[in-house]
């Protein structure tokens, strides 16, 4: 693929795809594990937040278009070391000496919005689909 | 003016608007990759396109068209606003241009679309 056509295009915006749902699977380990005081690597769960990174589809393509059209996608998960709130639970099997639970760092809030914005940046992605889905039909018109 | 003539820089036109909107769904993909810069493609001065076929002389005494092939570059969209995590893709603005761009090229293929039927006309003697 080194000029810039239908299926370029169809790829690049089903990477985006790929990407934003990715990103939901992140946020909904993030918004499940919100009270998870109990890890592997021991401690509470920490947020993570998925990375996006450009990719370009064809680096060494002469055509200047296709040298610009990049695919995105998760370059790195980063793990936030934020602390946690700590709440006052003696009762708690994870509490420390003086009583204090160390929660998840995870904002329930703050994870809803970058629901919402993937689900968006998701929906756009499928209305650029379907818009080059309609210009496809078009050209295969002018031949009928 | 021959028809043949009038077909090609429509498909120049098609080709520039289907490069365009390669950029523009690359745009679109990347609404949420820190530092990513919206993309656009300009028309090179000397680039005729559609508006060429309006513009064909159909008479020694008009004034012809630059009649030149087509020729577009890559640049970063100056006019896009860069936010906080350096991405300067904005959703809204880029949906618009996706719209507007697919509208351009449906009109272009009706137009070669009308031009080839113009040829078939003549080649059936008009029948």
């Amino acid at each position: 693929m080194s000029v810039p056509g239908i299926f370029s295009a169809l790829e690049v915006a089903g990477s985006g795809l790929t990407a934003e749902r990715g990103r939901m699977n992140v946020i909904a380990s993030n918004l499940a594990n919100a009270r998870t005081t109990r890890t592997a690597e021991g401690g509470p769960y920490k947020r993570l937040d998925p990375v996006f990174e450009a990719k370009s589809l064809a680096p060494n393509a002469f055509d200047p278009v296709m040298r610009n059209v990049h695919k995105v996608e998760i370059g790195r998960v980063e793990r936030s070391d934020e602390p946690g709130q700590l709440i006052y639970d003696p009762e708690h099997p994870d509490a420390d000496e003086a009583g204090y639970v160390e929660m998840p760092n995870v904002n329930v809030v703050t994870e809803m919005v970058n629901l919402m914005t993937a689900s968006r940046a998701y929906e756009a992605g499928v209305t650029s689909i379907e818009s080059i889905k309609s210009m496809a039909s078009a050209a295969l018109r002018i031949g009928r | 003016m021959d028809i043949i003539g009038t077909i090609s820089p429509l498909t120049q036109a098609m080709d520039f608007h289907l490069a365009r909107q390669n950029l523009l769904t690359a745009n679109l993909a990347h609404v949420d990759t820190p530092g990513f810069r919206a993309r656009e493609l300009y028309r090179v001065d000397g680039f005729g396109g559609a508006l060429e076929v309006a513009m064909q002389a159909t008479d020694e005494r008009h004034i012809a068209g630059s009649g030149s092939s087509a020729e577009w570059k890559v640049d970063i969209d100056p006019h896009a606003s860069v936010g906080p995590n350096g991405n300067s893709v904005d959703l809204d603005r880029e949906a618009v241009k996706v719209a507007s761009n697919n509208l351009r090229y449906d009109a272009l293929s009706t137009m070669v679309k009308g031009s080839l039927q113009g040829l078939r006309w003549a080649a059936q003697n008009g029948r």
